[in-house]
């Protein structure tokens, strides 16, 4: 059983939305030190919005396009320790597939456009 | 019958007749209220009644009147309008005054029971992380809330930091409205919005 469902996820394609490729390209942008929830919405500008941030972050999580981990806790810092956000190899993967999806059709759909 | 209302006073003796010798004018002007619910009165016994009432009233209603005999004592059936005086600006002026009076005092009621006695007080998000923490999941607050009130806080302090009281409230302001639309719970408050909208049109 527990074969069948492993070959099962195998089989699965892995689905991108276009708030998650934004974030992934986001992340890319900045692939070391990992960003948190906020600094992707401002860097965003205004594309990605304050309350559906983590939820796309945590589903992505869950997909396994990204890690997340708790930011050391600074003696001088006061609150709850951040937690930080970066792409993961199959999340990398994942991206490449989908820029180079998209990019295979814009370029039938402009072959589609010429040849009308 | 030709509905109409009668502009003069109901005789002494109740012995209208139903419409005779009417004036028909027409209904007064602002707010009217119809009520089919004004009293019947006995001729024969009520005619203090009547007087009174017709005196009490002698502003606001306007009277058509209809006898009528059952078991061989006179009625008189009174219908018509009750038109509710405008109040003056001044007395709109002081119910708004008392309103807001009271919501102050209401305010700083609650305001006094929440008072911090100790001079400590608990971080920003403590309350939302609370609320989060009964209505949801252990995954959900951990994965949504946790890192959500984490930067917070962190904005927060850099805002306090750099001496900027209005916009450490506005940080805090901006959470709150960030938690409700991450957890789905703007559609919930706007359903009681829209609710307590129709509910204070009626």
């Amino acid at each position: 059983m527990k074969l069948k469902s492993n070959k099962r996820e195998e089989e699965k394609i892995p689905s991108l939305s276009g708030k998650e490729a934004l974030v992934l390209d986001l992340l890319l942008n900045k692939p070391s030190a990992g960003m948190y929830g906020l600094e992707l919405v401002n860097v965003s500008g205004n594309r990605l919005k304050r309350g559906t941030v983590y939820v796309t972050l945590s589903r992505m999580e869950e997909k396994g396009y990204v890690e997340s981990w708790q930011e050391e806790p600074r003696p001088d810092a006061a609150g709850l320790p951040r937690k930080l956000y970066r792409v993961s190899g199959y999340g990398q993967k994942v991206y490449h597939a989908f820029q180079m999806a998209r990019e295979a059709w814009r370029m039938r759909t402009l072959e589609a456009g010429g040849a009308l | 019958m030709n509905p109409g209302f009668k502009t003069d006073r109901l005789k002494g003796d109740g012995s209208g007749t139903s419409g005779c010798g009417a004036a028909d004018t027409p209904a007064p002007a602002g707010r009217v209220y119809v009520s089919d619910a004004l009293p019947n009165f006995n001729c024969d016994i009520q005619k203090e009644q009547i007087k009174k009432y017709l005196t009490h009233h002698a502003d606001q209603v306007r009277l058509q009147w209809d006898t009528h005999e059952i078991q061989g004592s006179k009625f008189v059936k009174l219908t018509g309008t009750i038109r509710e005086p405008r109040p003056f600006l001044l007395e709109r002026f002081k119910v708004e005054v008392a309103r807001f009076l009271l919501v102050a005092l209401v305010v700083a009621i609650i305001r006094s029971f929440y008072k911090n006695k100790n001079g400590i007080s608990r971080p920003p998000g403590s309350t939302l992380f609370a609320i989060a923490d009964f209505f949801c999941s252990k995954k959900t607050v951990g994965e949504v809330v946790t890192p959500l009130i984490a930067d917070m806080q962190f904005e927060y302090n850099e805002a306090l930091a750099a001496r900027r009281k209005h916009k450490a409230k506005w940080v805090r302001i901006r959470c709150c409205w960030s938690f409700f639309k991450a957890l789905g719970m703007h559609s919930i408050l706007k359903t009681f919005v829209e609710m307590w909208r129709k509910i204070s049109s009626v």
